[in-house]
């Protein structure tokens, strides 16, 4: 069971994305901000970060920056409403990049598919 | 010399003058008789007496066939006021008119001497007469070259003011023709066309005949003493299309690579050409028969008109009416109007130049004071967008919160019961919204449609339905129309839809207070058409322009974006969008979209 952790300001969607990440069969821990996010980095050591990027304080966009100071190998997945951030090219450092919608199935369908990946990654 | 002086002894000498007695010497009648200036006799009744050679010549008269008559009868001599000048107690001098035999009427000048006999009474006088007639004609001519010149000089100054090349060349034209003028019966203008790479003839004044000749230069005398009353008084007469002289200028012209034809040939050789009997007056070379048949005229005058060595045109002019022979002189005073007319010329040409090019200036001006202010208006509907944007990123979360939950409960409902149709419903719609947003996001960037077949009449009842509670709520009466065998069209249902809707919407928004909602579709050559018709008030002719603006909104509700993005989706497909309103009676929305077998634009969008 791999465990990802979510930030995410929205209580809401941090449920929702917590309840949907379970039903698909992983741990979940969340994260209401960056600053949150970054501790839970370092306590839970997740397998995959589910990463908002317009939160209030540290944006996610910085938040990722961090992460990978600590962790260059732990995959991110951005998670936002907005597309224009794909231009941002800090956000091409993202494993994935994912247009929030209430179809979850697209970011559950990438997450699956980064951890499918990353063991072998491992192996090299 | 000797007989030129007998006659001054006579005058000059008044106190010698000759008596007539019978110790005389000399006979008077003797001694005239032979000279060649004319002299004659007469007695104290007046009567001839003596009648000499000169006399003969002059008047044309034997001396057989005078003697004893009148002299006043004999030379047709008014009685005219003393205005004689005594040149001695017997001699004076005066100027008057005679006549010849055959009619001529002769200038002249008669130098009277008494005789007087020894009781100093009168016996008859001696009459010497000067013909002045040829040195008149001369001075008559340099009278009217004088009256020319200044001629010249005038439409000089009215070609400086002359107003375009109309007025340039219609000056041109009176000058060359007015009893004013140069007094040619007509003139022809003809112009270098650099662009055509011809010469050809602009305007003509002239009469079509004697008739119309005497009577237009009556008119024209009576009234006219200033060229530019002349000028006004001649209008007329150029805007008289039928005039036979502008049919005659029109059918001048010939290509300047010509140069074996008459006109190329004058205006290439920058030298006035002299006409007469259809030949180059010097060169003797004949001139193109067909230029001969046009004028009408056998003689006539062609100055070349050009500036700082430019040919510029070609002066024709004649006297067709009069038949009156060109002398050097009318030849020599058209070069000097030739000059004034080809500098007036180019300085219309270079005006009309400056003019096209401050017009393009000005054009050029507008656009970039047009596009300032589309930048303008662009800068602040993006700020409006930014504006939208950020609302809707505010809506976004909630929704994906309410539609993903209702998506979860769905898949933790049982399966097909009443309860997961409404959570079937509440995603679908989330849904919608969603996409809604997303258009107003990607507003400026949309996407191309995802392609596939596409039923607009179920659409457009989906559409309706859709909003069946508002139609309810506003008791608007739907009807729907179709023709068969529509035309199959491919399209991105969602946006297709989308657009649809926003039009429906409008018009149910339209009519607040009911009326009929209807629905059309048609085959069109090419386009599969859905009108969309509302009864409601109208658009205002003012605000029809601008409906399709973003955020251009006359509710006091929605975003001002529905039609602007229906517009957006259709284009995407190939189609379009048109709007028809009267106020009063209400607006119809065409909705006009490729038909499948022509989507090769919508095929290069979806790939």
């Amino acid at each position: 069971m791999s465990k990802i952790l979510v930030v995410e300001d929205e209580k809401n969607l941090r449920l929702l994305y917590k309840k949907d990440l379970e039903r698909d069969g992983h741990a979940v821990v969340t994260a209401a901000t960056a600053g949150e996010g970054l501790e839970a980095l370092e306590i839970d050591s997740p397998d995959l970060v589910v990463l908002d990027i317009r939160m209030p304080g540290m944006d996610g966009l910085d938040c990722m920056g961090r992460i990978l100071d600590r962790n260059p190998r732990i995959p991110v997945v951005l998670n936002t409403a907005y597309s224009s951030y794909k231009e941002n090219f800090l956000s091409w450092a993202a494993d994935a990049y994912v247009i929030k919608s209430s179809d979850t199935g697209e970011l559950l369908a990438k997450v699956r598919e980064i951890l499918a990946a990353r063991p072998q990654a491992k192996t090299h | 010399m000797t007989l030129a002086q007998t006659p001054r002894e006579a005058t000059n000498a008044p106190g010698a003058a000759p008596r007539l007695d019978e110790h005389a010497t000399v006979d008077p009648v003797r001694l005239i008789g032979g000279w060649s200036v004319p002299v004659a006799i007469v007695d104290r009744e007046g009567r001839v007496r003596a009648w000499n050679r000169g006399a003969g010549t002059l008047y044309g008269r034997s001396e057989e066939s005078v003697l004893g008559q009148e002299w006043t009868s004999v030379v047709g001599e008014e009685p005219t006021l003393d205005s004689s000048l005594s040149l001695g107690p017997d001699t004076r001098r005066y100027e008057t008119r005679h006549r010849a035999q055959d009619g001529k009427i002769l200038d002249v000048m008669v130098t009277r001497t008494e005789m007087l006999d020894q009781g100093e009474g009168s016996t008859g006088a001696l009459l010497l007469v000067t013909d002045l007639t040829a040195s008149r004609v001369m001075e008559g001519r340099l009278t009217r070259r004088i009256a020319q010149l200044s001629v010249v000089r005038e439409i000089g100054e009215a070609l400086q003011s002359a107003m375009g090349l109309t007025g340039i060349l219609r000056t041109i034209l009176v000058g060359a023709t007015a009893s004013q003028g140069l007094r040619f019966n007509r003139a022809f203008l003809l112009l270098v066309d650099g662009k055509r790479g011809d010469l050809r003839g602009r305007v003509a004044i002239g009469p079509s005949d004697a008739e119309e000749a005497a009577r237009i230069w009556s008119e024209l005398s009576q009234s006219a003493t200033e060229l530019k009353d002349l000028l006004r008084r001649y209008e007329p007469y150029f805007e008289r299309a039928h005039n036979r002289v502008n049919e005659i200028v029109r059918s001048l012209s010939a290509r300047l690579d010509e140069e074996d034809r008459f006109l190329v040939r004058v205006l290439r050789s920058m030298a006035t050409v002299r006409v007469v009997q259809g030949a180059e007056v010097g060169s003797g070379r004949p001139v193109d028969e067909d230029l001969l048949l046009s004028l009408g005229v056998e003689s006539f005058v062609a100055v070349p008109l050009h500036a700082e060595g430019k040919p510029m045109g070609l002066l024709l002019a004649d006297n067709a009416i009069t038949g009156k022979s060109v002398e050097d002189e009318d030849v020599g005073i058209l070069e000097l109007l030739g000059i004034q007319a080809a500098l007036a010329i180019e300085r219309a040409q270079l005006s009309g130049e400056l003019e096209t090019q401050i017009a393009s200036l000005e054009t050029a001006t507008r656009q970039v004071r047009e596009n300032h202010e589309r930048l303008l208006r662009a800068e602040r509907l993006s700020a409006v967008g930014q504006m939208a944007a950020r609302v809707a990123h505010e809506i976004r979360n909630p929704l994906v919160a309410i539609g993903g939950f209702a998506r979860l409960l769905l898949r933790e409902a049982p399966a097909a019961g009443p309860m997961q149709e409404s959570i079937q419903i509440i995603a679908s719609e989330v849904r919608r919204l969603e996409t809604i947003l997303r258009e107003v996001l990607d507003f400026s960037k949309p996407t191309p449609p995802r392609l596939g077949k596409v039923d607009l009449v179920r659409l457009g009842r989906e559409a309706v339905d859709l909003l069946r509670w508002e139609v309810r709520e506003a008791a608007v009466e739907t009807r729907f129309d179709a023709d068969p065998d529509l035309p199959e069209i491919r399209a991105d249902r969602d946006q297709v839809f989308q657009a649809l809707l926003n039009v429906v919407q409008n018009a149910i928004h339209a009519m607040p207070a009911g009326g009929v909602l209807a629905l059309h579709t048609r085959k069109r050559p090419g386009w599969l058409e859905m009108a969309v018709r509302d009864t409601g008030p109208g658009i205002p002719e003012e605000a029809r322009s601008r409906i399709f603006e973003p955020f251009f909104t006359t509710k006091s509700t929605g975003s001002g974006l529905g039609l602007t993005i229906a517009q957006n989706i259709l284009r995407e497909h190939g189609g379009e969008i048109q709007v028809d309103s009267r106020e009063g009676e209400g607006t119809t929305f065409y909705l006009r979209l490729p038909a499948a077998e022509e989507t090769g634009r919508v095929e290069d969008l979806g790939g």
